[in-house]
């Protein structure tokens, strides 16, 4: 073979690339989307926030079940930014260690999602026939209960404990991605790749997970930015209602039930961590509606 | 006459992964006419899809950019129009028919779907609520719409239109994906159609058909259009006038028929003598490729590939100037060479 | 030796509305380093019969032999026996390319799925292939939404060439190409008959290409052969009346614009495949038809040596 197409070889250039870097692109993109960089950056800091939590706390030891009853609610002041709790630990603290808990609450429930559901969604509508339509019944079962009736069911079934939320919003949460997945595969599966590919000797796995599922990744990114914000407040809002998290664990949603007993005298103890929930939901949704324009329009 | 499209030295180009500046389109100039059809060919990768984008203001910006020139449309400026006023002239102003045609059309909808939403939606940014709801909820609407479909569908030759209304784009073939688009693109009776090689996947007498239709809008109704083509073949039968583009640069440009009986670029002399003839005549390729954007530097971008080439095509880049007879060539040596076509 | 049998093809889509009739008993043999071109009207079938040859779809009725193996049945070892001799280069350039792979992954695919040579080997035989079809080199990591028609559709021939087939299919392989590059790809196809006699069907609505491209050519129309000849034979006296329709639009190039419909061509209404007409298909656009053509249904006779017609006017 190599001699025939030799013979009409004709190629005289320099071994320069012309690849465009994805990253230029989504810089420019968010440069022209203001909101979506105010996100970005509320999405940075808390992260940044959440890994050197106990570094730049001002009273790390507060995050636990420490009492100081000397210093019980102060309001916020120079020393304690956002005031002090009915034990007189340092509400900024909390706030800034308890941002572990739902950010972990937040990344477990989504990597498990995505490892079950996009699979599952992909298998069903790649290969379809019986085995398809089994995942898709079950799937639709799942769908059918209310996210947050599921959860309850399981917390309370279980007992309420970090690893019993994780496990129960997971269990909900990842009939969404197999409803996506299993939705844009159906409609990748017309394209002409697909096909060349078969042509190309792909087998059947190699198309579903090597070809198909790299064009997946756009609209799951979107999704799972979205989501995020999502879990973080399904996630609050157990704590609150004595599901979740247990206490004296730093958890938002915990912390805004325990400051509501205070209303309306220590209302910085509702207010701080129920702000910190708004903002990190909020920084996440206008980052996933920013990423929706970048890799939408790219399409 | 007074020119509907004119073009002014466009510049189009992206900074790549190592930071540096490519050069895609080296300015381009172009005019069109009302009731005028100029054809568009050259090298494959030479611009001409970029050129057709840029105009109907669809280019992939970015990582694309457009660096420099003016595209005036019956004398408005494209570049500095606002988005909403840009999309108001899609549909009754200029339309496309895109290049790929089993690409171009919605997979997921049906053909009768997606001529609804053209005929309803076309030419606005934003669909409101109501303005979404209020066509499909008219059964006069509906019907109104189905019927100028089928008679679009059937203008552009396709068998039993009311067949291929219900269809999804992978129940067609090549050719009548290719019809459908042409179809969506004559539908508001544009000024102007951008035909980006219309006929590729139609057979000839199908393609002349075509041709006939797209001859009778010119001349009885005025468009204009601007026909990608490789088959130079087509582009005699149909166009006024012939753009010869080589490496982003227009190398040629003059009345059709002179230009292809009796060239003055040497690349458009190659282009002619690599025809494939139904006639079992000899025919031979150029030799090399288009040259890397980057390496062009400051000289003729044909230099390496002409058999002619001298000195004096390193220096400078060729202007396009007058070679008499209402035709411009970018040769340093056109006026000296003989070119046989 | 023949490389590739169709016997008695038929292929009817169902589904909603009206069955499309896409194939009609067509039978079409290939031999070793023999080089077929179909021409056809647009919807006669020809993307069809690739499919059906290839192993994407199962025909209605008919027999499918490649090499001595009857791989009728959609079965995945028929198919893995298939697809290691017989390419296809698609129709469509941009959505037979994955969008989310880079040119050297599209190119290596074939290699790597049916996992031949090592990764060095592979990469080597990429950068050849990229060669052979006139792409700088420059361009392997690419992007498919960044290259021109024509450099798509020459990524596709690459790809369709990176394992050496027996037989390959080629569904308008230049249609987006200039004529430069064309003659190019030409020449590459003459070379890979001559020196790896690998057998080629070309399906093109250019009747220069076809006649370049092709040893013997078949003419399609409504789902059916309805000439086929040696292609000077063809070229030299076309038979059949909607073969002489071709010849006789093909533009010319450097010709006068013309004006209006100067050239008699055919006229009437297409024919759709879900309603085929009574008697001969083509009747309905015929100049040259009689009352016998709308009834009875012509059969194939051999006018010359090679060169079959179906056609009242050569029973
Ligand atoms: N998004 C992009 N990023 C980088 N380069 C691009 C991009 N789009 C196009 N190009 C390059 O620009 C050049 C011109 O492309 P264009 O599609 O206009 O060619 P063309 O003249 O239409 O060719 P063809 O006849 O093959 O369709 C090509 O060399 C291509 O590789
Ligand atoms: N999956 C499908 N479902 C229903 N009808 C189909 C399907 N695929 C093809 N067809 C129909 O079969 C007929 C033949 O299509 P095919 O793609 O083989 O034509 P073709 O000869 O390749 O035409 P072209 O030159 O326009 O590409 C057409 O009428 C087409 O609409
Ligand atoms: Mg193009
Ligand atoms: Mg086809």
């Amino acid at each position: 073979m190599t001699d025939a197409l030799k013979s009409t070889s004709v190629l005289e250039d320099g071994p320069v690339s012309e690849r465009v870097s994805a990253t230029r692109v989504a810089i420019e993109t968010l440069r022209r989307s203001p909101l979506s960089l105010v996100g970005l950056v509320i999405v940075v800091f808390v992260i940044l926030v959440a890994i050197f939590g106990p570094w730049i706390a001002p009273f790390p030891e507060d995050a636990g079940a420490s009492v100081n009853f000397a210093k019980r609610l102060k309001p916020p002041s120079a020393e304690h930014w956002f005031g002090t709790d009915v034990v007189g630990r340092d509400v900024l603290s909390r706030v800034i260690i308890g941002s572990q808990i739902s950010l972990t609450i937040a990344l477990f429930v989504i990597v498990f999602a995505v490892l079950i559901g996009v699979p599952l969604g992909v298998i069903a509508a790649y290969f379809g026939g019986g085995l398809g339509g089994g995942i898709m019944r079950i799937n639709e079962v799942f769908l059918a209960i209310p996210s947050l009736v599921f959860v309850l069911a399981v917390s309370s079934l279980l007992g309420p404990s970090l690893p019993v939320v994780i496990i129960a919003i997971s269990l909900a949460w990842w009939t969404w991605y197999a409803r996506l997945a299993y939705g844009e595969v159906l409609s990748i599966k017309q394209e002409q790749f697909v096909e060349a590919a078969q042509v190309s000797g792909a087998s059947k796995m190699r198309i579903a997970f090597r070809e198909i599922l790299p064009n997946l990744t756009s609209v799951l990114i979107v999704k799972v930015t979205l989501d995020i914000g999502y879990v973080i407040l399904l996630g609050a809002s157990l704590g609150y209602l004595g599901l979740g998290v247990q206490p004296p664990e730093p958890e938002w949603g915990i912390m805004v039930a325990e400051g509501r007993e205070q209303l309306p005298d220590a209302w910085w103890l509702t207010t701080f961590p129920g702000l910190a929930v708004f903002v990190t939901v909020m920084g996440f949704n206008l980052l996933g509606d920013g990423l929706n324009d970048i890799l939408g329009a790219r399409q | 006459m007074t020119a509907l499209l004119e073009v002014e030295g466009l510049e189009i180009g992206f900074t790549d992964a190592d930071g540096a500046e490519v050069t895609l389109l080296r300015g381009i100039d172009l005019a069109l006419r009302e009731r005028e059809v100029i054809a568009l060919v050259g090298e494959s990768g030479c611009g001409k899809s970029i050129t057709a984008k840029a105009i109907l203001g669809v280019l992939a910006q970015p990582p694309l950019r457009i660096k420099r020139g003016a595209i005036r449309f019956q004398g408005r400026d494209l570049l500095k129009l606002p988005a909403a006023a840009y999309h108001a002239l899609r549909g009754p102003g200029f339309t496309l028919v895109p290049q790929h045609p089993l690409s171009s059309l919605n997979p997921m909808f049906t053909v009768e779907q997606q001529f609804f939403d053209l005929m309803n939606y076309q030419g606005r940014a934003r669909v409101g609520f109501v303005d979404y709801w209020k066509p499909r909820l008219s059964a006069t609407r509906r019907r109104d719409t189905r019927e100028r479909t089928i008679a679009a569908l059937r203008e552009v030759s396709l068998p039993a239109p009311e067949e291929i209304l219900g269809r999804y784009p992978f129940q067609l073939s090549g050719g009548m994906s290719q019809r459908v688009l042409i179809a969506m693109a004559l539908l508001g009776s544009p000024k102007m159609v951008i035909a980006d090689e219309p006929g590729t996947a139609l057979d000839v007498t199908i393609e002349s058909q075509i041709n006939d239709l797209l001859r009778e809008r010119v001349e009885a109704r005025g468009m204009a259009m601007i026909y990608i083509t490789h088959d130079l073949g087509i582009a005699s039968e149909l166009a006024d006038r012939v753009y010869v583009m080589y490496a982003g640069r227009v190398v040629e440009e003059g009345a059709t028929h002179e230009v292809f009986n009796a060239p003055r670029h040497p690349y458009t002399a190659g282009l002619l003598k690599a025809v494939p003839k139904v006639s079992n005549e000899p025919f031979a390729g150029i030799k090399g490729t288009l040259p890397d954007p980057k390496a062009i530097g400051g000289g003729c971008a044909f230099r390496w590939r002409c058999p002619y080439a001298t000195a004096a095509c390193e220096g400078v880049v060729p202007p396009l100037v007058d070679v008499g007879d209402g035709r411009r060539a970018a040769c340093v040596r056109a006026t000296e060479l003989t070119l046989a076509a | 030796m023949t490389v590739l049998d169709l016997r008695d093809v038929t292929q009817v889509f169902g589904g909603r509305g009206q069955p499309v009739r896409a194939l009609n008993n067509v039978s079409l043999g290939v031999s070793e380093a023999e080089r077929v071109g179909i021409v056809g009207e647009s919807g006669s079938g020809k993307t069809t019969l690739a499919r059906i040859a290839l192993g994407l779809t199962k025909p209605t009725s008919g027999r499918v032999t490649l090499l001595d193996r009857d791989v009728t049945e959609l079965r995945s070892d028929h198919q893995r026996y298939i697809h290691r001799h017989v390419q296809m280069v698609f129709q469509d350039p941009l959505s037979s390319l994955n969008p989310r792979k880079s040119v050297r992954q599209i190119i290596a695919l074939p290699l790597e799925a049916q996992r031949i040579g090592s990764p060095q080997d592979r990469e080597r035989r990429v950068v050849e292939l990229m060669d052979s079809v006139g792409l700088p080199s420059r361009m392997l990591d690419s992007w498919p939404s960044q290259l021109s028609g024509g450099q798509r559709q020459r990524v596709g021939i690459a790809r369709a060439l990176a394992i050496s087939p027996k037989l390959l299919f080629l569904d308008e392989p230049t249609a987006s190409l200039d004529v430069s590059v064309q003659a190019r790809i030409l020449e590459l196809l003459v070379g890979l008959q001559a020196k790896l006699r690998i057998a080629q069907v070309m399906i093109s609505h250019n009747l220069g290409v076809i006649r370049h491209a092709a040893d013997r050519v078949a003419v399609m129309y409504l789902g059916q052969i309805v000439e086929q000849a040696p292609t000077a034979r063809l070229y030299a006296a076309p038979a059949h009346p909607y073969t002489q329709a071709l010849f006789a639009a093909v533009p010319a190039v450097g010709a006068r614009k013309r004006h209006g419909a100067a050239l008699a061509r055919v006229r009437g209404e297409v024919a759709s495949a879900t309603n085929i007409p009574s008697g001969c298909p083509f009747h309905p656009r015929c100049p040259q038809a009689t009352e016998r053509c709308r009834g009875e249904v012509p059969v194939v006779s051999t006018v010359a040596s090679g060169h079959q017609v179906r056609c009242h006017l050569h029973a």
